[in-house]
Formats: structure tokens, C-alpha cells, sequence
């Protein structure tokens, strides 16, 4: 089967200062890889990399190929790549101005998949069950997300990635900054999407790396240090 | 600590005469506004009549309606001028120039916030209100005669109008100042979040126009409370005649061009100086509730983000 993620040689500078070097590897369609690393080591960037979210970064330039679903990512319309292979950050970051439905509901009411009022329902639900969110928020869709905790405004931050139906998941340390109910409903949430989607996460947690990982790239001050297959 | 507790004692008697300054300042408004409220009552604020009478103070009539009509309607053609064209700037200064032509776009808003009014209202006096009143006003009132705002031949070229446009184009610089403020206080992480769901600039815009919402209306209500009180390029271009303006292209007066002009005479009437003070207890009225306003807005907006 073809990767849906290929890298090859990437080496990144920013502002002349180079933090990623000969990075080359592939993630595999239907399958959880984790970057894991050290902070500072450039998994965030290299993730960022994938979908261009980088190019918001002033200063940056690099060399190398990206494929994503076969093409260059040079080759994509930059946004359908966005939407294509959408990015989770690391701090939760909902629209404050915007009801939790809202911001669940935006993405598809921007990008026109959906064709009308019920069927907008029916994704905004469906991407919230499958965040695990729905049971806790179903009598609250009209309330601000300030309402929510942390984990839970994660966990919309999911939802609302997952509305666009993208094909590929970039999750940047998602439980980084969550308590530890909320860390396993998160990690529970990625198991379940596991055969929908291709799912690259970044985190320093190498338990965490150890529960979900298919494939576990370990980065070190921006090289490749192994690329391995828990359990081999 | 006991430094502590002696720096802040030195400090103390700064911040006290500021609000002595405050207390002492608005006291003497109203203690100069009681004579005319004594001998008129709110008719002050309700009458248009405007009759100064030498030697005979009983026969004294000051009625502020008019002037204060016209600093409404001036500053509200103020914001109308001005917030489409500042919003727009603000835009596309922080979302679309390069770094080096956004600190040069910077600086020219600084520069225009920073010159002295009588610049603008001499310019505006002896070039630009007679192209805008053959070239906007004129065509104005021919195609929108049927509307009373616009339903009277300018016949010259100092009018509310001229007052009003060239009072937006004072204030613009300062709206682009506020709402720029705005801007750069929402998260990175919000801007961060409208790319990686793949929107566009445009889109980004869009949802970050809703966000700052309250930060538009905090930097109109700001902006409204500076042109109410800007004096000397109204006088300079308003025309300074006293009359409730039903039309934009007649001659008016404000408060503040009134007691510019009427300063001087007052010295010759018993209640004249008084009504000018009464009229400024009116600026300052309305100066505090938009500025307590789109500060209240400003701040709560700041919290939420």
C-alpha cells in the first residue's frame, strides 16, 4: 500500500538557522504514527511541514520532497491540502466568539460539504461522538466553548478537524496540557479513528508513543534517530 | 517593606492631583452652569434660540439645541466617513502588507493622527471644501435631492458636511490606531486555527472581523467621543451660523466651534459665558459615556479572547 505521507530528504531552515536535517519517512495509510522527541528536537515543525501550516512561520525555507496522498505538496492547492491534512495544535484554541456547535459547524459551511440545515446537524453530532464530546455537551450547543475544560476544549478542537472529514489527522501534543481522564478519552478517540483515517501525532510522552504508536519515528535535534514498528 | 511602603507615599500625591485636576474641572463646569440653569432651566438644552442681549440680562436667551444636533450629526458623518476606510486600512496593514510597507503605512497613520487640527481645518478651509462641494456635494444633492439630508443646494462650500468629511478624515488615523490594537490582540493560536482548517486569507478575515466585533464598536464610541469635542477644523469649515441643520449642505454650528466663536464676546452678556459652560458640561457628558463605554467594551473584550 502507498503511504499517504512520504518525506524525503527534508532538510528546513528558519530564519538561516536549520532545524530539521535529511529527514526522510513514511506514514502509513490507516495507521497512528508518532513522532516522538525531546522539546526543541523539531517534531512540531516537521508536522507543520506537512500541510505548509509552516509557511505562516516568517522566515522559513526548504528543500526536499513532501508527498501527501501521492502528491507534492508543492502540487496542492495549499487550503484543499489544509483541509485535506488538517492540524490540531497543541493548546486548545476554539473560536471563543462562537457557540460550540459553530465551531464545529465552520468548517463545513465554509467549504460547502454539507447540503443543508439537517444534513450540517448530522456532521456537527456525527464529529463530536467521534471526539467522544457529544454526551457531555448535546444540551449546550448553543454556549461558548469557555464553558468547557481544557480536555473538553481539545476534544472540540478534534471535533471540529474532524467535521472537514480530512483524510489525514496532524495532532501536535494534544494531551500535553490535560489531565489524565482527559488524556485517555483522547487516546481512546484516535483508536477509534485509526481505520477512518491517517493519523500522525507528535508527542514527548513515551508511554503515550507506547499505546498508540503503529509506527514511531524518534527525532532527535532535528535527524531521524530510528524509525521502528513497536513490538519488532 | 518599609521602601516600599515610602515609594509609594512618593508616588501617592501624582496620582492624587490628577484626580483633583478631574474633581476641581468638572466642580467648575457645573458651579459656571448654574447661573443659565437658574435662569432657564433645561431650556438650555431644549431651545434653539440663540439671544444675546447687552445691558438687559433679564431678556437673555441661550438655547444649545442647534449646536448640539450639529455635533451629533457631525460626528456621526464622522464614523460613517471613516470606519469603512479604516477598518479597511487596519486590514490590510496587519493581513496583507509586507513588514517593510507596513511600518511605512504605520508611520504616515502616526503622522496624520500627530499633526495639529488647524492643519487640517486650514487645508480643508482654503482648498478642499470647495472641490468637495462642486465635486461630492452638488452631485450629491442633484441625485439624492428627494432625501432631506440632501435635499438643499449647497451654496457654499462650508457646511456640516465639509465639517463632517473633514472630521472623519482626522479621526481615521486614530479608528486605524484602536482597531489595530484590536487586531494584534487576538492569539496566534486563533489565527493558527482558521489556516489549519484550510481557510483562506479572506475567510480568516472574515472570522476574525466577527471575533473583533466589540472592539469595532468600542473604537467607533472611542472615536465618536474624540470628533464630538474636536474644535478648531469644525470652526474652520462648519460655517459657524445658527440653525437646527435639517440638510448636510447647509452652514451649522457645534458646541465646541460655538464656544470657540462665542468665547470672546461673552465678557459683554451676564448668561452668555454660562450657557458656553453648560454647553461643555454637554461634551463632557457625552465624552464620558462613549469613552466609559468602548473602554468598558474594549477591556471586557480583551478578557474574553
Amino acid at each position: 500500500m502507498n503511504p499517504a505521507i512520504m518525506i524525503e530528504d527534508l532538510n528546513l531552515w528558519i530564519k538561516n538557522r536549520q532545524i530539521l536535517h535529511n529527514i526522510s519517512l513514511r506514514a502509513p495509510a490507516y495507521k497512528i504514527t508518532v513522532i516522538i522527541g525531546p522539546s526543541g528536537s523539531g517534531k512540531s515543525t516537521l508536522l507543520r511541514t506537512i500541510n505548509r501550516l509552516i509557511e505562516l512561520t516568517e522566515g522559513v525555507r526548504y528543500t526536499g520532497m513532501i508527498r501527501v496522498l501521492g502528491k507534492d505538496i508543492m502540487d496542492w492547492d495549499v487550503y484543499e491540502l489544509r483541509r485535506t491534512a488538517v492540524y490540531v495544535a497543541q493548546t486548545p484554541n476554539p473560536f471563543p466568539h462562537m457557540t460550540i456547535y459553530e465551531n464545529v459547524a465552520i468548517g463545513p459551511v465554509l467549504h460547502d460539504i454539507v447540503r443543508d440545515k439537517a444534513d450540517l446537524d448530522r456532521i456537527v453530532r456525527w464529529a463530536l461522538e467521534k471526539a467522544m464530546l457529544w454526551d457531555e455537551v448535546k444540551g449546550r450547543l448553543d454556549e461558548k466553548p469557555g464553558v468547557l475544560s481544557g480536555g473538553q476544549q481539545q476534544r472540540l478542537c478534534i471535533a471540529r478537524a474532524l467535521a472537514l472529514k480530512p483524510q489525514i489527522l496532524l495532532l501536535d501534543e494534544p494531551t500535553a496540557n490535560i489531565d489524565p481522564e482527559n488524556t485517555h478519552r483522547i487516546e481512546e478517540v484516535l483508536k477509534r479513528l485509526r481505520d477512518e483515517m491517517t493519523i500522525v501525532l507528535v508527542t514527548h510522552n513515551h508511554d503515550q508513543a507506547m499505546r498508540l504508536a503503529d509506527y514511531l519515528v524518534v527525532i532527535r535535534d532535528g535527524h531521524i534517530e530510528s524509525s521502528v514498528k513497536p513490538g519488532d | 517593606m518599609k521602601e516600599d511602603r515610602l515609594f509609594f507615599l512618593a508616588l501617592l500625591p501624582f496620582g492624587a492631583i490628577v484626580v483633583a485636576v478631574f474633581i476641581v474641572f468638572v466642580s467648575t463646569l457645573l458651579y459656571n452652569s448654574l447661573p443659565i440653569f437658574i435662569h432657564e432651566g433645561l431650556m438650555v438644552y431644549t431651545s434653539s434660540t440663540w439671544r444675546p442681549v447687552e445691558n438687559n440680562p433679564e431678556a437673555e436667551v441661550y438655547g444649545l439645541l442647534a449646536p448640539m444636533i450639529g455635533t451629533l450629526e457631525v460626528s456621526f458623518l464622522a464614523i460613517i466617513i471613516s470606519l469603512p476606510p479604516g477598518l479597511s486600512l487596519a486590514i490590510m496593514i496587519e493581513e496583507y502588507l509586507p513588514t517593510g510597507l507596513k511600518s511605512l503605512m504605520e508611520t504616515i497613520i502616526e503622522v496624520m493622527a500627530g499633526l495639529p487640527t488647524v492643519l487640517y481645518g486650514m487645508w480643508a478651509s482654503l482648498f478642499f471644501a470647495d472641490y468637495l462641494k462642486s465635486d461630492l456635494m452638488i452631485p450629491l444633492h442633484e441625485i439624492l435631492w428627494f432625501i432631506p439630508i440632501f435635499g438643499c443646494m449647497p451654496e457654499s462650500p462650508y457646511t456640516v458636511f465639509t465639517a463632517g468629511v473633514i472630521l472623519g478624515i482626522m479621526i481615521m488615523p486614530y479608528m486605524v490606531g484602536l482597531i489595530l490594537d484590536g487586531i494584534r490582540q487576538i492569539p496566534k493560536k486563533i489565527r493558527e486555527a482558521c489556516y489549519s482548517l484550510g481557510m483562506t486569507k479572506y475567510e480568516t478575515v472574515r472570522i476574525l472581523l466577527r471575533l473583533m466585533r466589540p472592539v469595532i464598536i468600542a473604537s467607533v464610541l472611542l472615536s465618536l467621543g474624540r470628533a464630538a469635542g474636536e474644535t478648531i477644523a469644525v470652526s474652520l469649515t462648519i460655517g459657524n451660523t445658527y440653525n437646527i441643520p435639517e440638510c448636510l449642505f447647509t452652514p451649522g454650528y457645534t458646541i465646541s466651534s460655538l464656544i470657540a466663536d462665542q468665547f470672546g464676546n461673552s465678557g459683554f452678556y451676564v448668561y452668555m459665558a454660562s450657557a458656553l459652560y453648560a454647553g461643555g458640561l454637554f461634551l463632557l457628558l457625552l465624552g464620558v459615556i462613549t469613552s466609559s463605554t468602548g473602554l468598558y467594551l474594549m477591556r471586557r473584550w480583551k478578557t474574553s479572547v
